[in-house]
């Protein structure tokens, strides 16, 4: 079905006005990373103020974004395997659950969106230290996971909810245990919603700042490359292009794994749009 | 067996991370290694003066064979340094400014007061007297050791005045008459960040016009600034001149960087910039520019223009855990008094030193750097720089204060209502 006449033309209009605004900020960051600041300030959406590549090298080496990268990426890895190890056996669980009791669970894992993160900051810090795992990644990879729980397990519920019951009959009928329904029937079925958390927690994690910030510390060996940006901006010798620079490169991986995993995706958001 | 393998891998993951972990952590109560000294600083990578900073602490290494590990924060330094505090991971030493929460630190135990390592350690003659003041906490504590400081002038681009038909102002009738020449022309005149902290050093240098010295810190110390008629006649001043148009327009929303841009551009012929510009300025402009200071007002305390200038963009601090390692502190931090190193901070990289040493001034090539030793000492008067004056807890909200000041229609009872409201909502 086409449509046709001025409220196409509208919606049309709309749409492209949409994306527009959505494209603004991300033409104004990449024109950035190319220029100085005073072409940043004095002329900030013009493309026309000179050619500065160099910031990309100086923002690499200034930040030492090679290993800050390589700390995220463990870190962000680390935490998102181990919130799926976590989240979908809890799921599984809370999906099959008929009691009362797993209603409970439901919902005290739904209060954790109650609990805003700077809340959680002090009692964190102090955690860390009596763990002796202050000043370590590997805090973040345990920690990360916790502030992800409330909505991996909501969503993957949803969905394993979803699963037909015959379907887990059979199974069991075949000799399946809890592990293998999961592993072979509900696992296959949630793909879709699996990979919508892992992309959530994917971007999530890997623009974490201030826990990592204060957790990790400023140590190159160990610090994220959200910690290490800032050291690119200061009070009175901010260096924006070469900030903006910085920023660029970060985002990299971000739209690589979305570009992976787009299509997916959309299409778990289209599965649930239909559905009814 | 499928079931065996799952359990297995996330046993193994589980065991890993344990591993890793453990050999992460620090061993408690071990004793502290002297061959190794963690300095944490401001300084970052990116910037002119930690160049000479990493030629100098290489050398150091070399000669003491121990090694400095550098931790590099931007303006989030003290709140890491304050976490590393908690969990007794702190730096061993800091290279930082004295502002705002470090004004307390000696107070909240953060660093260790030094005022008994000066003679010991043979800095008495290297470090002057105003200096160790500035550094010195109401209690009598050195908080830190002073090692580079700052000028503050008035910046005007030669060029753009003669093309206007207008000459660098000493007077404040002279700034009025030089604005409007240059909005004729179509040139901003006088550009500030009037939106953040260096509008407010701005709008303190103008409101100090008439105070003496000593009045000027009461009122940046205590506020009461409606209560003192000399603080008030200041922001009148202020007023008169920002409603003349000597101001940008829309100074009240500039920020320092905006106020520089514009400056460097040549949108704007007239700008108060600090000593961390220098090296930053274009050639065309660095070429053009004379520094000078805020024109004299007639009937003000100070005969000539005024400039800023201070000790504290950066000195040395000690930690708790630097001073159980201090004789390895000594070595680090007596060899970055020494004249070549030194030399090294000013020539490659742009410090303007707060040390009584007679710096050896050959090699400074930048222009302005050069014109701030040479020529500004004797055309300015200094006035009371307030950093060290305004309680910790005033300055932020002073920011959004005074960039009331820079709007027109403001005048100056609402001024200074507004800024002595700052001082009573944090007491």
């Amino acid at each position: 079905m086409k449509r046709t006449g001025p409220l196409g033309y509208l919606a049309h209009l709309g749409v492209w006005t949409y994306v527009l605004l959505l494209l603004l900020p991300l033409y104004y960051l990449l024109i950035s990373s190319f220029k100085d600041n005073t072409g940043i300030l004095t002329a900030p959406f013009s493309p026309f103020t000179g050619l500065r590549p160099e910031n990309f090298a100086q923002a690499f080496h200034n930040a030492t974004l090679g290993p800050a990268l390589l700390n995220q990426a463990y870190v962000t890895v680390g935490a998102s395997v181990l919130t799926l190890v976590l989240a979908l056996p809890a799921a599984f669980a809370l999906a099959r659950a008929r009691g009362p009791l797993g209603v409970l669970i439901e919902r005290i894992f739904a209060m954790g969106f109650l609990i805003p993160g700077f809340a959680a900051l002090v009692p964190t810090v102090l955690l860390a230290i009596s763990m002796q795992l202050f000043y370590t990644r590997e805090f973040l990879v345990l920690f990360l996971p916790a502030s992800a729980m409330p909505l991996s397990v909501l969503l993957l519920t949803q969905a394993m909810r979803a699963v037909p019951a015959e379907l887990e009959e059979s199974a069991v009928i075949d000799g399946a245990g809890s592990w293998r329904l999961l592993w072979s029937v509900y696992l296959p079925l949630a793909r879709q919603s699996v990979t919508v958390v892992v992309i959530l927690n994917f971007l999530s994690f890997w623009n974490e700042y201030f826990f990592a910030l204060v957790i990790t510390g400023p140590d190159t060996a160990v610090r994220t490359a959200q910690v290490a940006l800032p050291t690119l901006s200061q009070a009175n010798a901010s260096q924006y292009g070469v900030l903006a620079a910085g920023i660029v490169i970060t985002l990299i991986p971000v739209y690589v794994v979305y570009a992976l995993f787009a299509d997916k995706m959309e299409g778990a958001v289209l599965a649930g749009a239909v559905k009814g | 067996m499928h079931r065996l393998a799952t359990l297995g891998l996330a046993a193994a993951g589980a065991a890993l991370l344990l591993l890793t972990s453990a050999c992460a952590g620090g061993a408690p109560g071990a004793a502290p290694d002297s061959n190794t000294l963690t300095l944490q600083t401001n300084w970052t990578t990116g910037g002119q003066e930690n160049v000479p900073l990493t030629a100098a602490l290489k050398e150091f290494t070399a000669q003491t064979g121990i090694t400095v590990k550098v931790l590099e924060n931007g303006d989030d330094l003290n709140d890491v340094y304050a976490t590393s505090l908690l969990a007794g991971k702190e730096a061993d030493v800091l290279l930082v400014g004295l502002l705002e929460k470090q004004l307390d630190w000696v107070k909240n135990g953060a660093v260790v007061p030094l005022e008994g390592y000066v003679g010991p350690w043979g800095l008495t003659d290297k470090l002057p007297v105003e200096a160790i003041d500035d550094w010195t906490d109401p209690d009598g504590h050195l908080r830190g050791l002073p090692y580079a400081g700052f000028t503050w002038p008035w910046w005007y681009n030669t060029e753009l005045l003669a093309q206007h038909g207008a000459t660098v102002p000493t007077t404040t009738e002279e700034l009025v008459a030089t604005a409007a020449k240059l909005r004729a022309g179509g040139v901003e005149p006088v550009v500030v960040g009037g939106n953040d902290w260096s509008g407010q050093k701005i709008f303190l240098q103008f409101l100090q016009t008439y105070l003496s010295p000593a009045d000027a810190v009461k009122v940046f110390n205590e506020g009461n600034t409606c209560a003192n008629p000399d603080a008030v006649r200041g922001i009148e001043l202020f007023t008169q001149l920002r409603d003349a148009g000597v101001f940008a327009d829309g100074v009240e929303g500039l920020s320092a960087d905006q106020a520089q841009a514009m400056y460097f551009s040549g949108t704007a012929a007239i700008a108060p910039l600090g000593s961390w510009a220098y090296l930053a300025a274009p050639e065309k402009q660095a070429a053009a520019t004379v520094l000078g200071g805020l024109p004299a007002a007639p009937g003000g305390t100070y005969a000539k223009p005024t400039a800023f200038r201070g000790s504290t963009s950066a000195g040395w601090w000690i930690s708790p855990n630097g001073q159980e390692k201090i004789e390895s502190v000594q070595k680090l931090i007596t060899f970055m008094y020494q004249p070549q190193v030194l030399h090294s901070m000013l020539a490659d990289g742009g410090v303007v030193l707060s040390t009584a040493t007679d710096v050896d001034t050959t090699g400074v090539t930048a222009p302005l750097l050069a014109q701030s030793f040479n020529d500004l000492p004797a055309k300015v008067d200094f006035a009371v720089m307030p950093d060290l004056h305004v309680p910790a807890d005033v300055s932020n909200p002073m920011y959004r204060a005074t960039s009331i000041a820079y709007t027109k229609g403001n005048d100056a009872r609402k001024i200074c209502e507004t800024v002595d409201a700052v001082y009573r909502s944090v007491r």
